[in-house]
């Protein structure tokens, strides 16, 4: 059942990392401004259509548990405490922005000024710059693993960047600052979306409501994609002007000339076979994988956010295979297969540190009478703690804790639940080992 | 409908590896947590119907040499995000 969840987030990977290059050409004869513009404004308005009509269905035909349209998008008002406080209406529009911004600059990089492999620099810089931060905030363990990870993945930059200087195609590179400003731009902004697409927070009546019907989580996910996807074009749109009119690079000005020159054939570039590979296949239909995977996760093995840490890698990987083989870039194969050979190393080194660096406990609560309906929520809610079962025997709430170090654990039960009304006793239990016997 | 249960257990010095193989032969339990703190194993069982819950544990886990001590918790219901 797993290895089918696991699978999902591999092919969302496959097709996020060939469908671009099958449709390079639509980025090399159009704008790319105007391409990433359909691409996600289009695959914005159909998974909204989506969610309305699952959501449809559900209320109307399912005998599930109702999802009011009402509570639905009564979040969206909502301050997500999770990021700044800010609504959640705006927190989707920044993370929109900072996604459109990003892909522009890495495909405006990979297709047009320099070349796939080198874009994957940006990439590969953004997951240093992660797991910085995670080391720095959020406390995570630093093992022998990641660090072995994270200097593969400095080794990969080096012999990338090396074999790129000496790619007599790449004057770009070899010529100007501006390309550098660029890769690290676009390394700070994955960077900073992938941080910041993970502090969404679920509000106590969704809590509840999931709890009674587990496809609230599927149908809230594709709004928040749909909305991410439409909200960002509304900062973006000024962005653009204010460009046009003060214009700083020169590359980045033409590519808005040439988006203007291309409205008029809005409609012709959209139904282009290669803008709807690129809506369906590269955009909507992995993304649509990712979310059924996430909902149908088991909360006993690694978590869905480590796995897709472990496996992220795929992408950059079969980018380059793919941006070789397809588009003929220039890669001497034998640095090529070092390349591949490292990258592949560093999955499994990532792999061993996320296995061994979670650190999983049972917590056992034992309740002052009355509070048995409340408190389960308000136990969800809280990070680290993935599932709570409420128990008939001496205790009266199970919880399955994972967090990214004991001292996560500390705070999660010194801090939070202790700090909460109605609890009478707390048995911690650390998990050694999972076997699984029969599923 | 499933019966979901948790049987914490304490376990005799040196018969953690055996306790451990002859709980994974039972059918009926589908995941075995090994743990630190009060209780050395949790086995998570599932079951058809409340009698099915004691026939394996009277006739098959409360058989087992090495457990000194059980305590079972019913599964009400499940919270999840």
């Amino acid at each position: 059942m797993q290895n089918k969840h696991i699978l999902n987030i591999i092919l969302a990977n496959l097709l996020w990392s060939i469908v671009p290059i099958l449709a390079s050409d639509l980025f090399k004869t159009q704008s790319i401004i105007m391409v990433i513009f359909q691409r996600f404004l289009i695959s914005g308005i159909i998974l909204f259509i989506i969610t309305i009509i699952l959501t449809l269905y559900n209320n109307k035909i399912s005998e599930k548990e109702k999802i009011p349209f009402s509570q639905l998008f009564n979040h969206l008002l909502k301050k997500n405490e999770g990021f700044f406080g800010l609504k959640y209406y705006i927190y989707f529009l920044l993370l929109g922005f900072l996604g459109i911004i990003l892909h522009i600059l890495g495909y405006f990089f990979a297709l047009k000024l320099a070349s796939i492999s080198f874009a994957l620099v940006g990439f590969q810089l953004s997951i240093i710059i992660i797991a910085f931060y995670e080391h720095g905030v959020r406390l995570e363990r630093l093992d022998i693993f990641k660090a072995l990870y994270l200097l593969i993945l400095i080794f990969c930059i080096i012999i990338i960047s090396y074999i790129k200087f000496q790619d007599p195609s790449q004057t770009f590179i070899n010529s100007s600052f501006v390309g550098w400003f660029y890769i690290i731009l676009f390394a700070v902004c994955v960077s900073f979306l992938h941080i910041g697409i993970s502090k969404d927070t679920y509000k106590t009546k969704e809590v509840d409501l999931l709890n009674r019907n587990s496809d609230y989580k599927i149908i809230r996910m594709l709004l928040k994609l749909s909305l991410v996807f439409i909200l960002g074009f509304i900062p973006f749109i000024p962005f653009l002007i204010i460009i046009y009119f003060f214009p700083l690079e020169s590359h980045l000005y033409n590519e808005i000339i040439l988006f203007v020159s291309d409205l008029p054939n809005f409609i012709n570039i959209l139904f282009d076979w290669r803008m709807i590979l690129l809506i369906v296949f590269s955009t909507i239909i992995p993304y649509l994988l990712m979310f059924i995977s996430n909902a149908n996760w088991s909360q006993y093995n690694l978590t869905y956010s480590q796995w897709m840490s472990i496996l992220t890698i795929i992408e950059p990987i079969l980018s380059l295979v793919f941006g070789y083989i397809i588009i003929g870039e220039y890669f001497p194969l034998e640095y090529l297969i070092i390349v591949l050979f490292l990258l592949v190393i560093s999955i499994l080194f990532r792999y061993a540190h996320e296995a061994r660096s979670k650190v999983n406990a049972y917590i056992l609560l034992r309740l002052k009478q009355g509070l048995l309906n409340s408190i389960p929520i308000k136990l969800l809610k809280l990070d680290g703690v993935c599932c709570v079962q409420s128990l008939i025997g001496t205790y009266d709430l199970l919880l399955n804790i994972k967090t990214n170090s004991i001292k996560d654990i500390y705070k999660l039960i010194n801090k939070e639940i202790r700090q909460l009304e109605g609890i009478d006793k707390i048995e911690i239990l650390f998990i050694n080992k999972i076997n699984k016997v029969n599923q | 409908m499933t019966i979901k249960a948790l049987i914490f257990c304490k376990i005799s010095h040196k018969s953690m590896l055996e306790v451990l193989n002859k709980l994974k032969e039972i059918p009926e339990i589908k995941k075995l947590f090994s743990l630190t703190g009060d209780y050395d194993i949790c086995a998570e069982i599932e079951v058809i119907e409340i009698n099915e819950l004691y026939n394996s544990f009277v006739k098959k886990i409360d058989l087992i040499e090495g457990i000194i001590n059980t305590n079972t918790h019913v599964v009400m219901k499940e919270f999840v995000k």
